[in-house]
């Protein structure tokens, strides 16, 4: 099914966007470089020949809180050498955690559109059918609607187009009129439990209520806009909590009495046999009075293709970003480390140590590093998503904070994933480290 | 212990937990659903459909002459009584004369006069024929008696003169009738407009005790023969009347019991079918498609203070019960759904969802009679949407 179909659609790649990435990527790189960069251009060539110092080794944390004795001697150093560059740790936390995070965001999109359609399509509305009339029709058009062949149950609604006033605000919707007794039409709390309709009174949407100011209690002035144009003025006694639209909602009588109408519908809900609907739907095409016709499961499946074709592609790109930053970091930081101390590494090799051991002082701490930083992407990818679900209000739609825990599993496996591919390698590396080549190098 | 083994457990462990922890992210969700329990109890099936309130016995009175019908001064809603007089209607007026119609008249008159005349000169004629014959035949009764003239003769003339007298008698009765004939010319030219005559009024009296319903004709004038004149009728008299599809006529007996409700107040009425007329009609629904539709005429069945208030033509929404039994399996109609040709429901078992065909009988809009397939007090998804599947791990929504 398609939404948009234009004549020719070019994607135009503004300069403006191209310097600003280049200028963005470039003062990341030189801020984490520049610093060391300048200082090694300002040694001089003497100085740069000389051996390096050694590290300067004192006592550390786990010496002086004790937890050293149970640690054995690897784990020990590699506890140490974390808290001896902890500017590095710190960052490669943080980029661990940038990858897990953007992961999470990737998800969340998903995320909440099942928890919109869930509570839009499965808790508030479950009527199989919406039928909706040519214009305002008399009730008896319900009795009939419901002794139709494959129709189990049908509910009238009257829909009424409207200005809601209060105070100088003021804002252009829908009232819905529903029946009392509603089974097919739910209005959701905030707790999603159901809010009854009043016998007199309206409900508006939460977000309504923001943008006009009003809370319960509060009178509110509704002007209709089709019929006899009354202009009436109506108590708030509740808000129900909606993620798609505004609209406002009424006990189908007290609305036609609201707007001086006898008893007249727009339409009604109804619940279909499954095998009747494909007939129930022709037969509706050919009702002179019926304007439109909605089938709710259609709606959804259209919500999720519209969605789901962007939805794909987005996680796409986020998972192969979320795998680049991760296998980036880990590798990177493996790789380092491992030129850094492959000396010593060696060292230890002599001293008896075996590969397993080496490797594990090398690849302990990424292993550390990475388990860190999951929670924290966890935290950091939390608090963007609530930024952005805040960031996207309209009156168009809301979007829920809601994070399924497959989401936060999906994004520590792809970084657990990578971390482990990169620390593969850089195992293998280890493995076949030439100790004479590295112990010739001049301390 | 050793270092080697005591490391290797270590990272094991870790290993162990962090598998455990996405394999726990990645199980399948516990859905939240709403779970109602199979039950026994009423159900009933019903028939929907508007009807209005008529009174059950309508008199239209009507003008029994033409005639001119006095101000109505009764409104709608006042009690009359039996014998009560409603309507008086007055002898029509006379018609005014054109122009044309007058100049005929005054020549009607005219012949009239001249009429009279040519009969008073023709009373003349036969007053002097009577009187010469009369004379004759006293002249020839003076002969007869001498012997001087036959007996015939005189027989003769004595005839005549008879004769000539009642030619005279004869005229004089003419002359009068042109004296009348004149008169009625000179009638018909009068203008009889302006004048009403309230003898010879005719009074038309109500034949119910009751309250007047309609007026159709409500100022005073002419009225044709027949005209309907107002409605009366005995308000608490009410029954309602229903159009209801032909396709359920069929289903609707005498006697099938009613609910009314949507009628202004919150307590429903009860009814009883009276009659289901046997005579279909056409008739253009509302969502503009034609139907057959019969009318069912109901008896309201509540104490008559209940709705001592409606009137004739008050509109009632009518649940006619076609099928119902006190002691029923079933369960919310909600739960079903089609798998094929056959209905199926998901069943909680266990803390999770289990599909089950069953077979269900009577329904209405709300609940499904179970025939087989499921007991009592067995729990069922009330709202089966697309993430509930068999084997689906599912817990009451809180």
């Amino acid at each position: 099914m398609e939404t948009y179909r234009f004549p020719f659609f070019h994607y135009i790649l503004h300069p403006q966007v191209i310097m600003a990435v280049v200028v963005i990527s470039v003062a990341a790189a030189l801020s984490g470089t520049m610093h060391s960069l300048w200082n090694a251009a300002r040694q001089t060539p003497a100085e740069a020949m000389r051996p390096e110092a050694p590290v300067k080794y004192r006592v550390s944390l786990i010496e002086k809180t004790g937890i050293g004795r149970w640690l054995s001697q690897p784990s020990r150093i590699i506890f140490r050498n974390i808290e001896r560059k902890p500017v590095k740790t710190v960052l490669a936390i943080i980029g661990i955690a940038t990858a897990c995070a953007t992961m999470i965001c990737s998800g969340f999109f998903r995320d909440c559109i099942d928890y919109m359609v869930h509570i839009q399509f499965v808790l508030s509305q479950k009527e199989d059918m919406t039928v909706s009339f040519v214009e305002p029709t008399s009730y008896r058009a319900v009795y009939e609607l419901k002794r139709m062949e494959g129709i189990s149950s049908g509910e009238a609604f009257r829909s009424v187009p409207v200005r809601m006033k209060f105070g100088h605000r003021s804002y252009k919707t829908v009232i819905n009129g529903i029946q009392p007794d509603s089974h097919l039409n739910i209005l959701l709390d905030n707790n999603l439990k159901s809010i009854p309709i009043p016998s007199s009174g309206i409900l508006l949407t939460d977000y309504l209520g923001e943008i006009l100011g009003v809370k319960a209690g509060d009178l509110l002035t509704v002007e209709a806009l089709e019929g006899s144009r009354a202009v009436r003025q109506v108590p708030v006694v509740a808000m129900a909590k909606q993620y798609l639209g505004v609209m406002g909602y009424m006990n189908l009588e007290a609305l036609n009495r609201l707007i001086n109408e006898g008893d007249a519908i727009s339409g009604a809900y109804l619940v279909t046999d499954e095998t009747h609907r494909e007939k129930l739907f022709q037969l509706f095409v050919q009702m002179p009075r019926v304007a439109e016709i909605v089938v709710r499961q259609n709606e959804i499946r259209s919500i999720y293709e519209i969605m789901a074709k962007a939805m794909l592609f987005f996680m796409f790109i986020a998972t192969v970003m979320a795998c680049s930053i991760a296998f980036g970091v880990v590798y990177n930081s493996a790789r380092i480390s491992l030129a850094e101390r492959s000396r010593e590494l060696s060292s230890l090799r002599v001293l008896g140590y075996t590969r397993g051991e080496i490797a594990y002082i090398l690849l302990g701490e990424l292993g550390f590093i990475t388990l860190v930083a999951i929670p924290l992407g966890f935290i950091i990818g939390y608090w963007i998503c609530a930024y952005v679900a805040h960031a996207l209000t309209t009156d168009l739609y809301r979007i829920p904070m809601i994070i399924e825990l497959k989401t936060y599993a999906q994004a520590a496996l792809v970084v657990i994933v990578s971390a482990v591919i990169s620390g593969c390698i850089v195992r293998h590396k280890l493995n076949n480290l030439d100790l004479v080549e590295v112990l010739k190098t001049r301390e | 212990m050793n270092h080697v083994l005591r490391r290797k457990i270590f990272i094991l462990s870790i290993m162990a937990v962090v598998a455990g922890l996405l394999i726990y992210g990645f199980l399948p969700k516990t859905r939240d659903v709403d779970i109602v329990f199979v039950t026994r109890g009423p159900l009933q099936v019903t028939i929907e459909e508007e009807g209005r309130t008529r009174l059950k016995d309508r008199f239209t009175i009507s003008a029994p002459t033409a005639g001119y019908l006095q101000r109505i001064h009764a409104k709608v809603g006042d009690n009359v009584q039996q014998g009560q007089i409603v309507a008086v209607l007055e002898p029509l007026q006379s018609q005014a004369l054109d122009p044309r119609s007058h100049a005929a008249a005054r020549a009607a008159v005219s012949a009239a006069e001249a009429a009279l005349k040519a009969a008073v000169e023709r009373e003349k004629v036969a007053a002097a024929d009577a009187a010469y014959l009369d004379q004759r035949r006293e002249r020839l009764k003076a002969l007869y008696d001498k012997g001087s003239i036959a007996r015939d003769q005189f027989d003769q003339i004595h005839a005549e003169a008879q004769k000539a007298r009642a030619l005279q008698l004869s005229s004089a009765a003419e002359v009068h009738r042109a004296g009348s004939e004149l008169e009625q010319a000179r009638v018909a030219l009068r203008n009889f407009s302006a004048v009403r005559s309230q003898g010879n009024a005719v009074a038309v009296s109500s034949p119910v005790n009751g309250a007047v319903f309609r007026i159709y004709h409500e100022s005073e004038g002419a009225v044709n023969i027949g005209a309907p004149l107002m409605d009366l009728g005995d308000p608490k008299n009410l029954e309602v009347r229903v159009e209801v599809l032909s396709s359920d006529a069929v289903k609707i007996r005498q006697g099938t019991h009613v609910l009314f409700k949507r009628w202004g107040n919150d307590e429903p009425l009860t009814g009883s079918v009276r009659l289901v007329e046997p005579a279909g009609f056409t008739k253009i629904s509302s969502l503009g498609v034609e139907e057959q539709r019969v009318l069912v005429i109901v008896d309201i069945t509540s104490p008559p203070e209940q709705w001592s208030v409606l009137g004739d033509g008050f509109r009632m929404e009518a649940h006619f019960t076609i099928w119902e039994d006190d002691n029923v399996l079933q369960i919310p109609a909600s739960a079903l759904f089609r798998a094929g040709k056959d209905w199926a429901v998901f069943v909680e078992h266990g803390g999770k969802a289990r599909k089950r065909v069953i077979e269900i009988g009577q329904r209405n809009g709300l609940t499904a009679q179970i025939i087989s397939g499921l007991k009592e007090n067995e729990k069922v998804i009330a709202y089966p949407d697309d993430t509930i599947s068999e084997g689906t791990k599912i817990r009451q929504r809180k």
